[in-house]
């Protein structure tokens, strides 16, 4: 498996590890080709990662250091009331990324946090034309190889 | 597919080019529908494509041993409009290398 696919597991595999109480709302995030949904399964909450970018750099032949990019879209269609609801996905979006700041990945225990960054904090276009919530929180890990 | 993107050369060294950068693209059509299936197969060619970045940053090119890979990004991993509208798997590999003088 790549490494990109091993980290993405893994950010997986954190974020359904984390205690009952972390995320309101709750959900059980996963690894997809590609965050794509019709309309009525956004229904439901869906937590998605999919993996971004590597970048591979170093001085020496001996190691290479590759730091590794993935998403996390975070999606669900709205109802009546956009300002509750963007207001309390939004909060969990908050909520995903203090999680995952500065914390190991038990299945990839070689790979050191770097970075988080939340754009688009919501997609302007999805909620104007679908009334669908999107946020996509991408998270950047180095790891030495 | 193979392509040369960016030739940067320094002044002091006249028409000696210093630094190269071209561009690798992965493509191919998947087989799979069925997701888990398909997810499988992305996950094989994201594989390949990180075997020949290994390849590429470890190895010195046998017709030009001059040139050093320095950098190598992978950006996208695969493209996502290209993946969901014609299921194609797409991957770029974008390599930089140093010439000696």
């Amino acid at each position: 498996m790549s490494l990109v696919i091993d980290i993405a597991d893994a950010v997986t595999a954190e974020l359904n590890a984390a205690p009952p109480g972390t995320f309101t709302p709750s959900f059980t995030a996963m690894r997809r080709v590609l965050p794509e949904f019709d309309l009525a399964d956004l229904a439901d909450l869906k937590v998605s990662v999919v993996p971004k970018r590597v970048e591979i750099t170093g001085s020496t032949r001996s190691a290479s250091q590759y730091e590794i990019a993935v998403d996390i879209g975070i999606q669900k269609k709205l109802g009546k009331d956009l300002d509750s609801e963007v207001a309390a996905l939004s909060t969990l979006v908050d909520q995903i990324a203090d999680y995952l700041r500065r914390r190991p990945l038990g299945a990839a225990p070689f790979a050191s946090w770097v970075s988080i960054s939340n754009e688009p904090v919501y997609a302007p276009e999805h909620l104007a034309e679908q009334r669908v919530f999107t946020s996509v929180l991408t998270v950047s890990y180095r790891a030495l190889k | 597919m193979v392509v040369p993107r960016t030739i940067e050369r320094e002044p002091s060294r006249g028409q000696q080019p210093h630094e190269l950068t071209i561009d690798i693209g992965v493509q191919q059509k998947l087989a799979k529908t069925d997701p888990a299936e398909a997810l499988a197969e992305v996950d094989g060619l994201c594989t390949l494509v990180e075997e020949i970045a290994d390849s590429l940053f470890t190895q010195r090119l046998p017709s030009l041993e001059t040139a050093m890979a320095v950098a190598i990004k992978n950006d996208p991993v695969y493209e996502p409009i290209e993946l969901d509208s014609n299921r194609v798997f797409f991957s770029l590999l974008t390599v930089t290398y140093r010439l000696r003088r």
